[in-house]
């Protein structure tokens, strides 16, 4: 048998169709949750604002609706979130199936990721785009909803960034949902710590570091040259991380 | 001294390791093995329980890491070329339930399928229906013996060149047990390959085993043609003089051996005719003379070596 007889690996292609038809499989019960979850809590907010325009005496709409920058903060919770659920039945210490394949390790973890990614694009903008449809259903009459390219794209990027982070942990860490509480905590602990004891570099660093990772989450809503360069300080610096943490090799157990 | 070859001649070696060694914290679990399977081979790896056997399968397929050593299957490097090998490999793993247990096994088919482009579908279908598996339920309720069919399937359909099984027939009931093993023996008759089983229990494996290396403690203890096993490892039977000093032509020969008042029982490797003439000159009167199944070999070359001569 010579060596071009034997079988080939796959193509990166059929990795990536794998990995989104199987999350796509796995994250069916989420989407409709998280859908509905994202609906309601639009919904509620967009009647609120029409009810209290037509009822509320004083009260007038606002001249511009920013349907989509409403989204945000919900999003940021989705996409904390959601790799989580890419990884649920992969973490670290399950992963021995996944490494089994014959993908290289690094470029199938970031596949996965990039896959799981793709796929929160898809569900955001699947309910972005039912909520305008219901959004301009319910508020048709007063016709100053804001769905203009920025609008669409601000939570797109937040949940980017967000979803990156949170994957670096998921990927890099034991236990995810460990890993996300102990990562808060620790920080938190530290920054107390350091707070308390007069370590104020550490403190600083801290702080400055949370208002960075506030700033560029921000960043798309509001775009100014400094929130910028945090959201792409922090793009770059996942990046890195992501690409670190998938490269490297952990005996499956 | 151990008598038994450790080292198989050929230059064919569908997988080959060399000095591998591997610690997980203070625990030694390789201590430098020298595995090698022929090509085409049917090779049974047997080992207690702990002995290294899954370590070692793990860092052929890199899913381990080896602290010293190489391995290479197909002519590929385990660590630098992990992919194109496991590409090649069907692996059936040590655990059950290994597989995300949370599609339906007709999903998991079609996911595990898309990694290997020679995924035969067709065979995919016969041998669900050989084993009767149910493709509609979810793999994670599947009981110990469905979720080793499911595998079984996993490992074959793409038609590997090298099967690596890890414990197959492990928890199984006689009858799964003995599917399991008519379907391995047809799938070698319909697309040969190279076999490497792990397993403790032997007996099972004999009649597809044509090598076997026998692991303990993290070390090859013997590795050789089961042919050669069966024609030169023998028990013999016989009675000797009070007093009898033993047959030092034979030390460094013997695996095991008993005594029952002026008879004695010894597991000696060599030549039979050869050994038969040294008990002879050394005054013993052989009895009998027997072959061992490949469980009785495996338990004789994994006693402990506390009798390495041929003395009271």
């Amino acid at each position: 048998m010579s060596i071009t007889d034997l079988p080939i690996r796959p193509s990166w292609k059929a990795v990536a169709g794998a990995q989104l038809r199987m999350l796509a499989l796995l994250q069916r019960r989420d989407f409709i949750a998280l859908g509905l979850i994202l609906l309601s809590f639009l919904l509620v907010m967009l009647v609120g604002i029409t009810w209290a325009t037509v009822n509320v005496e004083g009260s007038g709409l606002p001249e511009i609706i920013p349907l989509f920058q409403l989204l945000v903060p919900p999003v940021v919770i989705v996409a904390a979130v959601w790799p989580l659920g890419v990884w649920r039945w992969d973490s670290p210490d399950q992963r021995g199936y996944f490494w089994s394949l014959p993908v290289s390790r690094g470029r199938h973890t970031l596949i996965r990721v990039a896959m799981g990614w793709v796929l929160l694009m898809i569900t955001l903008l699947s309910f972005m785009a039912v909520l305008l449809v219901l959004a301009r259903a319910v508020m048709l009459e007063f016709g100053n909803l804001e769905t203009s390219l920025v609008g669409w794209y601000a939570p797109l990027a937040t949940a980017t960034l967000m979803y990156l982070l949170v994957s670096c942990l998921v990927v890099a860490l034991e236990g995810p949902m460990r890993a996300l509480l102990w990562t808060v905590l620790g920080v938190l602990g530290i920054w107390v710590v350091a707070s308390a004891v007069g370590l104020d570099p550490i403190a600083n660093l801290i702080e400055r570091s949370h208002e960075s990772l506030i700033m560029a989450l921000g960043a798309p809503s509001e775009p100014t040259r400094e929130r910028l360069s945090h959201y792409v300080g922090w793009l770059t610096a996942g990046l890195v991380v992501l690409f670190l943490v998938s490269y490297r090799h952990r005996d499956a157990r | 001294m151990n008598p038994l070859p450790t080292r198989l001649s050929g230059d064919t070696f569908a997988v080959r390791t060399s000095g591998l060694r591997k610690a997980f914290r203070k625990t030694v679990a390789l201590r430098g093995i020298d595995l090698t399977v022929p090509e085409g081979a049917v090779y049974v790896l047997v080992g207690p329980n702990g002995a290294g056997k899954t370590t070692t399968l793990g860092i052929l397929l890199d899913l381990v890491r080896a602290d010293d050593g190489s391995a290479e299957a197909l002519g590929f490097d385990s660590r630098s070329h992990g992919p194109d090998l496991r590409a090649r490999v069907g692996y059936l793993p040590e655990a059950h339930n290994w597989e995300n247990g949370w599609m339906n096994v007709r999903s998991l088919f079609s996911y595990h399928g898309r990694y290997f482009p020679t995924w035969d579908v067709e065979y995919q279908r016969r041998l669900e229906k050989r084993l009767e598996i149910e493709t509609g339920r979810p793999y994670g309720k599947l009981s110990k013996g469905q979720s080793r069919r499911v595998q079984l399937v996993l490992a074959l359909a793409h038609r590997p060149p090298l099967l690596i099984l890890d414990e197959p027939t492990d928890g199984l009931d006689p009858l799964v047990r003995e599917t399991t093993l008519s379907v391995l023996a047809e799938h070698m008759a319909e697309c040969p390959a190279t076999l490497l089983i792990s397993t403790h229990l032997v007996h099972e494996s004999e009649r597809l085993a044509d090598h076997i290396g026998v692991l303990r403690d993290g070390e090859i203890r013997a590795q050789l043609p089961t042919g050669d096993l069966h024609r030169l490892l023998r028990r013999y039977r016989a009675e000797v003089p009070e007093g009898w000093a033993g047959a030092p032509s034979l030390n460094g020969s013997v695996l095991r051996r008993s005594v029952g008042g002026r008879e004695i029982q010894w597991t000696i490797w060599g030549e039979e005719r050869v050994v038969r003439d040294a008990l002879r000159e050394a005054g013993a009167a052989v009895r009998e003379v027997y072959s061992l199944s490949l469980e009785e070999a495996a338990v004789s070359m994994l006693s402990p070596e506390e009798t390495t001569d041929v003395d009271h």
